[in-house]
């Protein structure tokens, strides 16, 4: 390989949206190895993935949604209202298909409403969802009276903690669910409407794309979503749990920023979210791993993301500074 | 579309006020439960910080059973946390002239003013589960010594079977009452069985979801973990599933929590398949009769306790059943068991 070649990847490596996070994530994980000998064991990686993996799919979502430039901050009281009726249906019908199958659509449901208010009536979503994820969680109350009901059907627990071929199943789960999503993002005329809706609306109605019907098919695609991360935590806890999920969607949105993913819509990438929710997902185990205490988790958490979103935004920026001076330069090559 | 809109505004509008009906009739209550006898019952204004958790669930059963058979009149309202709607909430129940109060503070100093608020308009303030400066009696339990008995139970149960126990801790470090517990059971288990050792204690928020993924990680680390201990029904059942969930043999594992406080706990004491094989009971539902007996006895000016302390009891599944009768997936407290436990009247709220 000639200086020619080493200095043209080294660059294209420095134009990898993801590299500082990846970089980012190689630090903790090395720091997570150096400070416990559990860390980097193949029992704890497919722990860390397991766990990570409720966060990714509805963190895939997420992303598809926040690209728009909306956000759905109902997820988590969806995931507890849509578990609490599935363990009904699954004890009462001991169907794990049915219980499912009412679950997700109540995902498409409650899509559809958050989707029809927020295009209809031009409602912020975060005002739209905020009022969604509190009258969600007060109907789970509602519906149970409080008290989780328990699952009878014990097959249904595999699929929060299940394996197979030593994969956990939440893991392969995620896997489909990302790579449909990257796919649909990478190479479908539908994800490069989801980017073009995102960075300029105005424009993309103006060229023809329905963004109205892009948003409904992105929102309800995040309920199920949601969904079915919820599925698979109710498998873990084997219970419908009202109070399931509490504070989940700020979580994903933390882990779908870090990842790079701009609030203002237009820009991010599904790779950025996998490696915010891995970053997120290692310090969690990391530090639980280290006997650190629960006050100083969080206070690492926030740190970390924090600085994260800094250091990309610094980078977007300069970036951006970059572009515009060779656009300037370009248009006065032209006007010469 | 407009008219889309006007109609379901209208059809709104319509819900909102038949719900302020209601609410004008108990006034921010959420329930009013009276015997339906003629004259002026009592009145008893009941302020809960978290309504929708299975504990104070059975509180409130408790104190609607016992308001019911005594012909007392019970306003219940939830704060859901919320300090500053805790204290208005009260401020409601005062101006619609209760006879007295019982608070669960979302916060023992931010419930100060409205406690003198009320002492000064000479109502009488009951506390539940949160002791302050300034109440007419406060009813709770001791939490250091239910873990000390829980945890001399899990010794017991650990020395009769030969174990040797390395313990999971589910804990919540930001309550302290939950952190007493925990002391408690540390205490009591120490002192049974020296030899134990508490290998990890985690964080799991009160919460199974929580409880699950911090009890997962905690044991990739401590595979020798054979017992757990949980500061509430979710906590203790999180970090057993965590268990079973990282292929542990669950024979070998055994679980001591502690509240009871749900169906949950009480259907898995039941189940000789299941590793919860003990837990401390709170008997919420007599706590609400206590605060309810106590409330009327202030309010009629009789003398009161400055504090009283609940009954506790390790529950197993040879005991159970005298406490509690399972009546299809629900489960009812025996009142003249649970009652004969008795109460301890304190001339102070310190617990030593």
């Amino acid at each position: 390989m000639n200086k020619n070649s080493l200095k043209k990847t080294w660059e294209r490596l420095l134009n990898i949206d993801e590299l500082m996070l990846i970089i980012a994530l190689g630090v903790i994980m090395i720091t997570m190895t150096i400070l416990s000998e559990y860390f980097f064991t193949t029992k704890n990686v497919m722990n860390v993935l397991r766990q990570s993996s409720t966060t990714l799919i509805a963190g895939v979502g997420m992303t598809l949604l926040l690209l728009l430039g909306e956000v759905d901050l109902s997820i988590g009281s969806l995931m507890a209202l849509s578990a609490v009726i599935m363990v009904d249906v699954l004890n009462a019908t001991q169907s794990i298909f049915l219980g499912i199958l009412v679950a997700l659509a109540i995902g498409v449901v409650v899509g559809l409403i958050n989707a029809f208010i927020v295009t209809k009536f031009k409602i912020n979503s975060l005002i739209v969802t905020l009022g969604m994820m509190i009258s969600l969680r007060g109907i789970a109350f509602i519906y149970t009276n409080a008290i989780a009901v328990q699952n009878t059907v014990k097959e249904f627990t595999k699929i929060g903690t299940g394996y197979v071929l030593g994969i956990p199943i939440p893991v392969i789960i995620a896997a489909i669910v990302f790579a449909a999503c990257f796919f649909i993002l990478k190479k479908t005329a539908f994800g490069r409407y989801i980017y073009a809706s995102g960075d300029n609306n105005k424009a993309a109605i103006a060229s023809g794309i329905n963004v109205k019907k892009i948003k409904i098919i992105t929102f309800v695609m995040c309920s199920v979503f949601a969904v079915i991360s919820g599925i698979i935590l109710t498998g873990r806890v084997n219970s419908g749990q009202p109070n399931l999920a509490t504070g989940f969607e700020f979580t994903v949105v933390a882990a779908v920023i870090l990842g790079g993913t701009s609030l203002n819509g237009g820009q991010g990438t599904l790779l950025g979210t996998l490696a915010g929710v891995l970053i997120l997902g290692v310090l969690d185990n990391g530090l639980v791993l280290n006997d650190v205490s629960s006050f100083w988790q969080d206070v690492l958490r926030g740190i970390v993301i924090i600085l994260a979103v800094i250091i990309d935004t610094k980078r977007t920026q300069k970036r951006e500074k970059a572009s515009k001076i060779m656009i300037e330069s370009n248009s006065s090559v032209k006007i010469k | 579309m407009k008219k889309l809109l006007m109609t379901c505004l209208i059809v709104a509008l319509c819900f909102s006020l038949a719900a302020c009906n209601t609410v004008e009739k108990t006034d921010a209550a959420d329930e009013v439960v009276t015997s339906g006898e003629v004259g002026e019952p009592l009145k008893i204004g009941y302020i809960q910080n978290f309504a929708a958790h299975e504990f104070y669930q059975n509180i409130i059963k408790g104190m609607k059973e016992t308001a019911a058979k005594n012909g007392y009149i019970l306003e219940i309202a939830d704060a859901n946390l919320d300090i500053a709607k805790q204290v208005s909430l009260g401020e409601n129940m005062l101006a619609k002239d209760v006879d007295v109060l019982i608070i669960t503070p979302v916060d023992a100093k931010g419930i100060a003013p409205l406690i003198e608020q009320a002492r000064a308009q000479g109502v009488p303030v009951i506390t539940e589960s949160v002791p302050t400066d300034n109440q007419d009696c406060y009813v709770g339990i001791d939490d250091y010594y239910g873990g000390y008995i829980d945890g001399m139970a899990a010794g017991e149960y650990a020395k009769a079977n030969g174990i040797t126990p390395k313990v999971l801790i589910v804990g919540l470090p930001a309550l302290e009452v939950c952190v007493q517990r925990t002391e408690g059971f540390k205490a009591g288990l120490l002192e049974v069985c020296p030899d134990a050792e508490i290998v990890v204690e985690v964080d799991g928020s009160g919460a199974k979801d929580v409880s699950v993924s911090v009890a997962t990680d905690a044991l990739t680390a401590n595979a020798d973990v054979n017992m757990v201990m949980g500061i509430n029904d979710d906590s203790t059942i999180g970090g057993l599933l965590a268990c079973e969930a990282a292929g542990m043999d669950m024979s070998k594992v055994i679980g001591f929590g502690f509240g009871v406080e749900g169906i949950a706990a009480k259907s898995l004491l039941v189940d000789p398949e299941s590793s919860y094989k003990g837990g401390l009971g709170m008997f919420p539902e007599m706590i609400g009769r206590l605060c309810v007996e106590m409330a009327a006895a202030a309010a009629k000016g009789e003398d009161v306790p400055v504090a009283i302390t609940t009954p506790l009891l390790v529950l197993n599944s040879d005991n159970i059943a005298k406490y509690y009768t399972q009546i299809g997936a629900d489960w009812i407290i025996n009142w003249e068991e649970v009652e004969a436990l008795g109460y301890t009247p304190r001339d102070t709220i310190e617990i030593k």
